[in-house]
């Protein structure tokens, strides 16, 4: 036994002494420093910089960012980066309800993705602009979601964040099978990147909301108390607060439990001071609130509606999201 | 033969008396040179804390050793009394508002207690007085000092302007850093990821007196607050390399830690990068240029891991798709 063991002993040493010789002479040598584009480089920051101010609902920043880099790709007259960037400046633009800028934006990734045969991009760009098309109610006739690859809607090699678009296209415009069957895709994909965890929460949320649609009211709790944990551990408080407001709508919960997470939502609405999540939060509460708490409910409830009157007299005001 | 006998004994007497004399001339000399018996005073002062002190630590004044710590003692009520032996000479010199206070020559090395005159239109300071012990600034204190709220916006982004143009400055010790700082990384192994971190230190450091300059800014302060967590993870990451590079393969679960510390400075980094982003776009660029560094630490780090073993694999290549923005979905039911 004795022999065995120090037999073992010597054979790992030596295979510990080859493996840390492999792994220094590895290192040994020098590496001559390879000269990098500055401007690239630039582009890169000012991109990574923007996806930091988007996590945060920073937009303007996140916006400015962007608008950097796509100049920094230009100077560098790299391609893909431009494309990219005038990718995100649309994301951006549609997230600070500039529709006619993102639409512009998208217009320009779509010819550059043409251009160049970037089929990931075009698809990306394609479905982001029909989805903004279908908000504002001019979607051509001629788009149908069927035309669209059917791997888009089922487990294939596109990206996560192009799946997600397609479904939620699908869930606007009433394909609940194919929504179902892409946000499906989406909830199964593995990983642990940040962005991939909040897509997951998203496509949670996504089948809660068919759930609900379709009256099946206790998978729609499950679906959102799943998309609640993602947000949970990746920090998405609009979408905590949105599943929460779910959750409280349904009626298969006690009154008590219901309550409890409308007033929770509520405390997050009003933390991202989103007026219209906190005036459908507050309506609920009345409606589910015992008769003598309800005068005070209603008065902030007025205060709010009020509030939100002045705001749409104003000629561009955010649908989505807050200001930074 | 009685005469000889005497003369002996007169001989060794001599000899022994002059030893005996020559021995009290050197104890004397000793003596004075270290003011063994120079008359002296007693002080007393009660930091918060015994921690930093200890016998025999010298008391400077202008730079001049003026005395030294006699003895601590921790009173019944739990605080602590410090007992100073000054020399008498200096005496004069005191004044009733003098403070004691701990300074540092450098960055590093022994820190000394170091004593101020006071206001010299006060009275000359008693024997047996207790005085007042006054605890450095430390960086913290002075980012902590970094007020919010900006009154004039252009003043602030002037001040920033002029701080870019100083950071560019090819001859900026901050260049000098990230050069040094670069050069290290070309020849990455074991032995010199702990200079290297160093060098990071230094670059973290000056970054933080720069801070100083941005007065009454709330930009400056959400900085400060960026580099005071960066420091702190800095100071873990600091006798994690030098183990590291004292020990060999058993030194795993330590690359494991080293690597999320790493990861944690890099992001401390980015939020660096992106606070200052707004402002001016040549600071970001400065902040990419350690934060390539510290990639090139995490994948020599990660190569380390996964070639001892036991290590984990290394994770793969981050693809050009994380440059895509994610959808922003209007979810709300």
């Amino acid at each position: 036994m004795k022999h065995l063991h120090s037999c073992c002993s010597k054979w790992l040493l030596t295979l510990l002494c080859v493996s840390m010789l492999g792994s220094c002479g590895g290192k040994s040598s020098h590496k001559t420093p390879e000269p990098e584009n500055p401007y690239i480089l630039q582009a890169n920051t000012h991109i990574h910089n923007g996806l930091a101010a988007m996590q945060k609902e920073r937009w303007q920043s996140a916006e400015s960012s962007f608008a950097r880099a796509l100049v920094s790709s230009q100077l560098a007259d790299d391609i893909n980066l431009v494309s990219r960037s005038w990718y995100n400046l649309a994301v951006i633009r549609s997230a600070l309800n500039n529709n006619t800028g993102a639409e512009e934006a998208y217009g320009r990734v779509l010819e550059l993705a043409d251009r160049h045969r970037d089929s990931l991009m075009q698809m990306r760009a394609q479905i982001a602009l029909a989805l903004i098309q279908e908000r504002e109610g001019h979607l051509p006739e001629t788009f149908d979601i069927q035309q669209l690859p059917a791997s888009l809607f089922q487990a294939g090699n596109w990206p996560a964040d192009i799946r997600l678009q397609a479904a939620r296209l699908a869930q606007r415009l009433q394909h609940s099978a194919l929504a179902q069957q892409a946000y499906l895709t989406i909830t199964q994909t593995k990983g642990s990147d940040r962005n991939l965890l909040k897509m997951k929460a998203e496509a949670h949320m996504g089948l809660a909301l068919l759930a609900r649609s379709e009256s099946r009211f206790e998978q729609a709790w499950a679906e959102a108390e799943k998309a609640l944990g993602y947000c949970r551990v990746v920090g998405a408080p609009r979408l905590t607060a949105h599943a929460l407001l779910l959750q409280g709508q349904l009626g298969i919960a006690n009154a008590r439990e219901r309550k409890d997470r409308l007033e929770r939502a509520l405390s997050i609405y009003v933390a991202l001071e989103d007026t219209a999540g906190q005036k459908q939060t507050l309506a609920e509460l009345i409606k589910l609130n015992s008769p003598e708490s309800t005068p005070a409910l209603q008065l902030r409830l007025q205060q709010l509606e009020d509030k939100l009157g002045k705001e749409n007299e104003k000629p561009e005001s955010f649908s989505i999201m807050g200001e930074d | 033969m009685g005469e000889f006998v005497a003369n002996v004994r007169r001989q060794v007497g001599w000899f022994v008396l002059l030893g005996m004399g020559t021995i009290v001339l050197i104890i004397l000399a000793i003596s004075l040179q270290s003011d063994l018996f120079a008359k002296k005073f007693t002080l007393y002062f009660s930091p918060p804390s015994a921690a930093f002190f200890y016998d025999g630590q010298a008391v400077k004044f202008q730079g001049f050793t003026v005395g030294r710590i006699k003895e601590m003692d921790l009173q019944e009520d739990g605080t602590v009394r410090i007992t100073l032996n000054l020399l008498e000479r200096y005496h004069p010199m005191l004044h009733q508002d003098a403070i004691i206070h701990l300074v540092r020559d450098g960055l590093i090395g022994e820190q000394t207690l170091e004593i101020t005159s006071g206001s010299a239109e006060k009275p000359v300071i008693e024997a047996e007085q207790t005085i007042q012990y006054e605890t450095a600034a430390t960086i913290e204190q002075l980012l902590q000092d970094i007020k919010p709220a900006v009154e004039n916006a252009n003043t602030l982004l002037r001040e920033l302007t002029e701080l870019a143009a100083w950071l560019n400055d090819p001859t900026s010790d901050f260049r000098q850093m990230v050069a040094r700082m670069n050069a290290v990384s070309q020849d990455l192994n074991r032995e010199n990821v702990g200079k290297l971190v160093i060098n990071l230190a230094e670059i973290l450091e000056n970054l933080q007196s720069m801070t100083k300059g941005l007065k009454e800014s709330r930009v400056g302060e959400q900085l400060a607050k960026s580099l005071q967590s960066t420091s702190e993870i800095l100071s873990d990451l600091r006798p994690l390399t030098q183990q590291l590079a004292e020990e060999g393969p058993d030194s795993l679960k330590r690359i494991n830690s080293l690597i999320t510390h790493v990861d944690l400075l890099s992001k401390s980094l980015d939020t660096v990068a992106s606070d200052l982003s707004e402002l001016t776009p040549e600071l970001p660029g400065l902040a990419r240029e350690s934060r390539q560094a510290l990639a090139e630490i995490q994948t020599i780090l990660k190569s380390l891991q996964g070639s001892w073993l036991l290590g984990n694999q290394p994770a793969a290549a981050e693809g050009g798709e994380n440059s895509v923005a994610p959808p922003v979905l209007d979810m709300q039911p």
